[in-house]
């Protein structure tokens, strides 16, 4: 199942319709799913945010039915990342979620006002020339949906099957769409997932228990991410991470800065989109 | 005369321990089968609250631990991905011969479950309702039994007395 197919399953009836009946070069291209109550559901492609054919506004009962698809009926064994403002479905199809949140308790239907629903691609090679022997700890940075992840995903798959042993936390399991005990995308032969797991406590265990030659992770964004990338740093493990940032300016964010100055990360490749393509920059430090 | 009265009670008696059995069997099954729903309820209850399985997956290992309670449940994973889970459950439990209490409140746990309830509490309230019910079956079927054995005991000195 494609990563569209697998992101168009998750609507609902009329809509799940219409996403399945756009034409082939319009779905190759399409990047998100969204849908906000009242409003029509929309799709996000290269060259912006369009409306999905004219169909009729979203209702509670399409955000419910969004979330009961996702969560296969079964909301309690989402909770935490629920709590967290996500959940990943089948195929590695994440889904951010808006509206009324429960303290303590994420969401439960009826509360939802805003679902958006990321398409994952696979792109076979797009790491090709930044896979070279020896691999230095790099930092992959661009803006929300600049590529991160596919980037990220095919540097591992690239570096596991070069020989690395590669530790990966996944902790949104989206990079390898772990789901019901096989992986949704290839990322190589030699990678060891941890999903599910915040990205601290996933680094240390990686760390302790498999011996990785490389530490991979996405979404650098919290102190403690930055701490897990120094104590990998310090125990010889060579590191391969994504960061947002804005790569048209030189303002990085505050939790990367000091990992760059400390020489934690020695490569950095900024992503940018130039329509539907993305092109990459490499930045030695 | 004497003979007609007599074979005439013995036909009343007859036919009421006949029904009165029947009943109690009818009971006895029943009970049964809500002894095995709430086994499977308890059954549920490790594999979402311990496992933290989906409900979707919980129809197969249904169908596999309990498969003359839950025959085809399996197959409702299809219907799910057409219609909303607590509509397609309903159906199916609707169509199960299960004591329509207890399918009710299996209904009602999906429900809840579906919706984002908390599931310790929404297993809590439909093993309670079962329990009760289970408890209303037995006190009934005591109560015919009492009924079947005092026919049953009728019959037997109306016999007795005809062959003396």
């Amino acid at each position: 199942m494609s990563g569209f197919d697998a992101a168009a399953e998750l609507l609902p009836g009329g809509i799940k319709t219409a996403a399945f009946a756009m034409p082939e070069g319009v779905r190759a291209v399409c990047e998100e799913f969204r849908l906000r109550l009242g409003r029509r559901p929309s799709v996000t492609t290269s060259d912006g945010e369009r409306p999905l054919y004219d169909l009729p506004p979203v209702v509670r009962a399409d955000l419910d039915r969004v979330l009961e698809l996702a969560t296969r009926a079964s909301p309690y064994a989402a909770a935490e990342s629920m709590e967290k403002g996500f959940v990943t479905a089948r195929g590695g199809v994440r889904l951010g979620l808006c509206g009324r949140k429960k303290p303590g308790s994420g969401w439960a239907m009826g509360s939802l006002t805003s679902v958006c629903i990321r398409i994952p691609r696979e792109v076979r090679g797009c790491a090709g020339p930044f896979a070279s022997m020896p691999f230095p700890s790099t930092l992959i940075l661009s803006p929300p949906g600049g590529g991160k992840t596919t980037l990220l995903r095919d540097m591992v798959r690239l570096l596991s099957d070069k020989g690395l042993h590669i530790s990966l936390c996944d902790e949104r399991g989206e990079i390898a769409a772990g789901w019901e005990g096989g992986f949704g995308f290839d990322v190589g032969k030699r990678t060891d997932v941890l999903s599910d797991a915040p990205r601290r406590e996933a680094a240390v265990q990686l760390l302790r228990t498999m011996s990785p030659q490389v530490l991979a992770m996405d979404e650098i964004t919290a102190a403690c991410d930055a701490d897990a990338c120094r104590m990998a740093a310090g125990c010889g493990v060579k590191l391969l991470a994504t960061a947002h940032a804005d790569t048209a300016g030189s303002v990085l964010p505050a939790t990367v800065t000091p990992l760059l100055a400390e020489r934690i990360f020695t490569r950095l490749i900024r992503i940018r989109r130039n329509k539907d393509k993305r092109e990459y920059a490499e930045q030695w430090l | 005369m004497a003979v007609r009265k007599i074979i005439g009670v013995m036909l009343v008696l007859t036919s009421g321990l006949g029904s009165g059995i029947a009943v109690w069997i009818s009971l006895r099954r029943s009970a049964e089968t809500l002894e095995g729903l709430i086994r499977a309820v308890r059954y549920m209850r490790t594999q979402i609250c311990i496992r933290k399985i989906s409900l979707y997956a919980l129809t197969e290992e249904l169908e596999r631990e309990f498969p003359a309670l839950f025959p085809g449940a399996s197959d409702l994973q299809k219907k799910m991905t057409e219609g909303p889970f607590h509509a397609v459950w309903k159906d199916y439990l609707d169509c199960r011969p299960f004591p329509r209490e207890a399918a009710m409140a299996l209904a009602e746990l999906g429900t809840e479950l579906s919706r984002g309830d908390e599931p310790d509490g929404a297993f809590d309230r439909c093993t309670k309702k079962m329990e009760a019910l289970l408890a209303e079956k037995r006190e009934v079927e005591k109560k015919n039994g009492r009924l079947c054995a005092g026919l049953g005991f009728s019959l037997g000195a109306v016999t007795a007395i005809l062959l003396l």
